[in-house]
């Protein structure tokens, strides 16, 4: 896919990622933002993750993610409080996640947990919060002529 | 005590306190902890996994600490 498809070009909402100007742009849902994070294991196999976007999602953790995870784990960090949606201390690792048409690469913190009470959209397997956001130094969503899209970008666009 | 109960005896010494056995650390550091012992310090968690690794492959041993205050995540 061409990395300068303009935005009025954008294809329908079956496609998970579009491109403008080199940064990723995924159509958003009805009524939430959802984006795909490839994840590096540690044998070098890359798994990718469609995670619902929340900045209201804060602290020192990036990600919530399923207990199937697992494979994920790049090693444990020591566990940590949560308030809200989950609640109690919660069992966290490192993971490296990656976006290859930003050439980002992180090793951030993630909650491993039973998600089962986050009433995620279908397909859903997790969710991005405030610390993965701001990795970046554009995120948001705009509307375009097809909808309403999420962007990520480093900057320079 | 098992492993783990001794690595994360370790963590949270450090994370209250910023030393373990009359070593001093920083906000940040990353420690590798392996069976209660510090095996690396790094000041980013890829150096401190790759060394932690490369003594114990397996991902469910050991334990990266950041060191840092506790910080309670908010999920709304």
């Amino acid at each position: 896919m061409s990395q300068n498809r303009r935005a009025c070009a954008l294809p329908l909402p079956f496609d998970p990622v579009v491109y403008f100007r080199g940064s990723p742009y995924y159509p958003s849902r009805d009524n939430s933002e959802v984006i795909e994070i490839e994840f590096l294991k540690l044998d070098g196999e890359v798994r990718s993750l469609k995670l619902l976007v929340d900045s209201g999602f804060t602290g020192k953790s990036s990600f919530v993610l399923t207990d199937n995870a697992l494979d994920l784990f790049r090693a444990e960090i020591q566990p940590a409080n949560a308030v809200g949606a989950l609640q109690g201390q919660q069992n966290r690792a490192w993971v490296t996640c990656r976006i290859p048409e930003l050439s980002f690469q992180s090793t951030l913190i993630a909650i491993v947990a039973d998600i089962s009470s986050l009433s995620l959209p279908s397909e859903v397997e997790g969710m991005a919060g405030l610390t993965f956001l701001r990795q970046f130094a554009r995120w948001g969503a705009e509307q375009s002529e097809t909808g309403w899209q999420f962007l990520l970008s480093k900057g320079g666009n | 005590m098992s492993e783990k109960e001794r690595t994360l005896r370790v963590a949270e010494t450090l994370c209250r306190e910023f030393k373990w056995n009359g070593q001093t650390f920083q906000d940040g550091d990353c420690v590798a902890v392996l069976d209660g012992k510090i095996v690396a310090v790094a000041d980013n968690p890829d150096e401190a996994i790759a060394a932690l690794r490369a003594i114990d492959p397996d991902p469910q041993h050991g334990m990266v600490v950041e060191v840092s205050h506790p910080v309670v995540d908010v999920i709304r």
